[in-house]
């Protein structure tokens, strides 16, 4: 009797120990796959960073060897880097539009001041953009009287600073061909002024340009979204490309997705 | 009665913890191939366009494990005035096919990062 009373304590003692073993591997099993899980994510996260990043310069690749031999260009859209992993460019209008200001120079004529030697163009292939109104600002007492793009006149009257020229719309096409600011002509002296102009596209996009005195300022906007198939993780980045210096001068990532 | 209860219970909770130990040593690993492969594209993006090549390196920084980065031409060539490489960097355990770490991306030759 007491030998059977020493067996069922024995045995009690040993459940009771297999509860408290298969309790702590229970614990240690959830923190294990949470660690692997967050390895994973972390894992996943660097690779939808470097796909982005990897975006951006197949983009700027693109630009630059059409720029070889001719207008320089990005196709927006998806690109896979492997089955599983993918890059989509994206940008809106005012992203797109690129203004040459390198060129800007004055031609006096009488009282008349004419802003010449701006150029424009669209940065892909991929969408026309359109620009809406040209919102111009200096800073002196002149009047705007003209603007004149592509051989027509898109806008005249007689106004101080600021202008909001409401022309009529000039689409830059996806053949990226330059399109010329023939001029803007002031009445008053403009020696020594800084003008900037803002580009309202009819997306609604706005890119804002100081276009006098010259710069070497000739650039784009792009973002891209790295992704791979297998998660629903993404990442973002949004560069500025200067198609004179060859630079990259501003780059950040971003919380939007850029989709197909 | 005891020992069969025990032997019940004890040999899958103790292939459990076996497995555990290695689903540890596995996260402990990707972890750190991660972090070697993200420091190696780092690297390379801060070296010379020209000088991004093909290496491994056997228990690289001291980790055991295994470090391959593979630069092919996305586009272009060293011949041609624009170009475009693609770099690979994996973290492997030495003997091991699948990496632990697996990482893309891809250099521009003739563009400056900075204003």
């Amino acid at each position: 009797m007491k030998l059977r009373n020493q067996q069922g304590i024995v045995l009690a003692a040993m459940v009771m120990l297999m509860v408290v073993a298969a309790i702590t591997v229970l614990g240690v099993s959830i923190f294990v796959i949470q660690r692997l899980e967050q390895t994973e994510v972390r894992l996943t996260r660097t690779a939808a960073i470097n796909l982005a990043e990897a975006g951006i310069n197949r983009a700027l690749y693109d630009y630059r060897f059409r720029d070889l031999s001719g207008n320089g260009y990005v196709t927006l859209g998806q690109t896979n880097l492997t089955a599983q992993r993918f890059f989509v460019l994206g940008a809106d209008a005012a992203d797109l539009i690129m203004v040459n200001t390198a060129g800007a120079f004055f031609i006096n004529a009488g009282v008349n001041y004419f802003l010449e030697g701006l150029t424009l163009q669209n940065a892909t292939n991929s969408k026309a953009i359109t620009i809406d109104r040209m919102i111009v600002t200096w800073d002196n007492s002149a009047d705007l009287r003209r603007i004149v793009i592509n051989g027509s006149t898109v806008w005249s009257g007689n106004d101080a600073s600021p202008v909001d020229a409401d022309i009529p719309n000039v689409t830059l096409n996806t053949v990226p061909s330059t399109v010329n600011i023939d001029n803007l002509r002031f009445q008053g002296n403009m020696t020594g002024s800084n003008i900037n102009i803002v580009f309202v596209m009819t997306d609604g996009t706005q890119r804002s340009v100081d276009v006098f005195p010259a710069s070497n300022q000739f650039d784009f906007w792009l973002s891209a979204t790295g992704k791979t198939s297998v998660s629903n993780i993404w990442r973002t980045v949004r560069a500025r490309y200067n198609a004179i210096t060859g630079a990259v001068d501003n780059y950040a990532e971003i919380s939007t997705q850029i989709t197909p | 009665m005891t020992i069969m209860v025990t032997g019940i219970v004890a040999v899958p909770l103790s292939l459990t913890a076996v497995q555990l130990y290695e689903s540890a040593l596995l996260a402990s690993d990707k972890t750190t191939a991660g972090l070697l492969a993200q420091n190696d594209l780092e690297t390379v993006k801060n070296t010379a366009y020209d000088s991004v090549s093909s290496t491994t390196v056997a228990d690289y920084a001291g980790s055991g494990l295994t470090l391959t980065r593979t630069v092919t031409w996305a586009q272009g060539s060293a011949l041609t005035a624009e170009s475009l490489k693609q770099v690979r960097v994996t973290l492997t355990r030495p003997g091991a096919s699948n990496p632990l770490a697996d990482q893309y991306t891809y250099l521009v030759r003739n563009v400056l990062y900075g204003s």
